[in-house]
């Protein structure tokens, strides 16, 4: 197995259902060639260095997974198809891994942020009260 | 003719001493917690122009490994519209 990151551009004019469409088939596409997705990072929409088919803001999307060479040029294949996806990067983070690894060390970094969680849902419960004053007077200021 | 060139020019590369000769030191090298990645295009900014071309080692003082590096990282950042090919972020 091979470790892959890929970033892509998509359309920022396009519905969220569309949007969700392209991310459900790339995802999709991974799993039907067994591989392991370990991160679906969406950056949100970005202001771009250079227009891209005449745009000049894009949806950022960032993924990290486990596949092999295959599965990555098909989901490259339906990119260059889809014309939703603006622009595509691949790169080869490492190119011989262990799937098991990979599954324990995210389910580590998992409970690892359970812990986070529960502590920090323990700090809110003490400092709800300051918090959401300060939250209220902005919105009233903009009424 | 030829005596006279030779002299002027023996002069003027006399007179051109390096005087500037200071080295600057990699950045990488002496922060190692730094890492380059072409993710980072706010912090790889700091290693191209104004018109957006790499800034020579010679200028910046990165360290031989670390341009290779750098040069990789804003080569993919550009291809990612991250960074520009030409030109400022403002325009």
């Amino acid at each position: 197995m091979r470790r892959y990151e890929t970033i892509f551009i998509s359309d920022p004019d396009i519905s969220e259902a569309d949007r969700k469409q392209v991310f459900d088939k790339a995802k999709e596409l991974i799993d039907q060639q067994k591989g392991l997705i370990i991160k679906f990072d969406e950056w949100g929409l970005k202001k771009l260095a250079y227009d891209i088919k005449k745009k000049n803001r894009g949806w950022y999307v960032c993924m990290e997974y486990c596949a092999d060479a295959f599965a990555v040029h098909e989901m490259e294949r339906a990119f260059r198809i889809d014309d939703r996806v603006m622009k595509y990067m691949t790169i080869l983070l490492n190119s011989n891994v262990d799937i098991d690894v990979v599954k324990e060390e995210m389910a580590q970094a998992e409970a690892e942020q359970e812990d986070l969680d529960k502590t920090d849902a323990a700090d809110k419960t003490d400092t709800d009260v300051s918090k959401d004053t300060v939250k209220e007077n902005p919105d009233n200021q903009e009424e | 003719m030829a005596y006279k060139r030779n002299t002027k020019k023996g002069n003027n590369g006399g007179n051109k001493k390096r005087v500037y000769y200071r080295r600057r030191i990699c950045r990488f090298c002496a922060d190692s917690t730094l890492e380059i990645n072409y993710k980072d295009f706010r912090s790889l900014r700091y290693f191209i122009t104004e018109r957006g071309k790499i800034i020579p080692r010679r200028i910046s003082g990165t360290c031989a490994k670390h341009q290779r590096e750098l040069a990789v990282a804003i080569k993919r950042a550009r291809a990612i519209a991250l960074l520009p090919y030409i030109g400022s972020m403002e325009n």
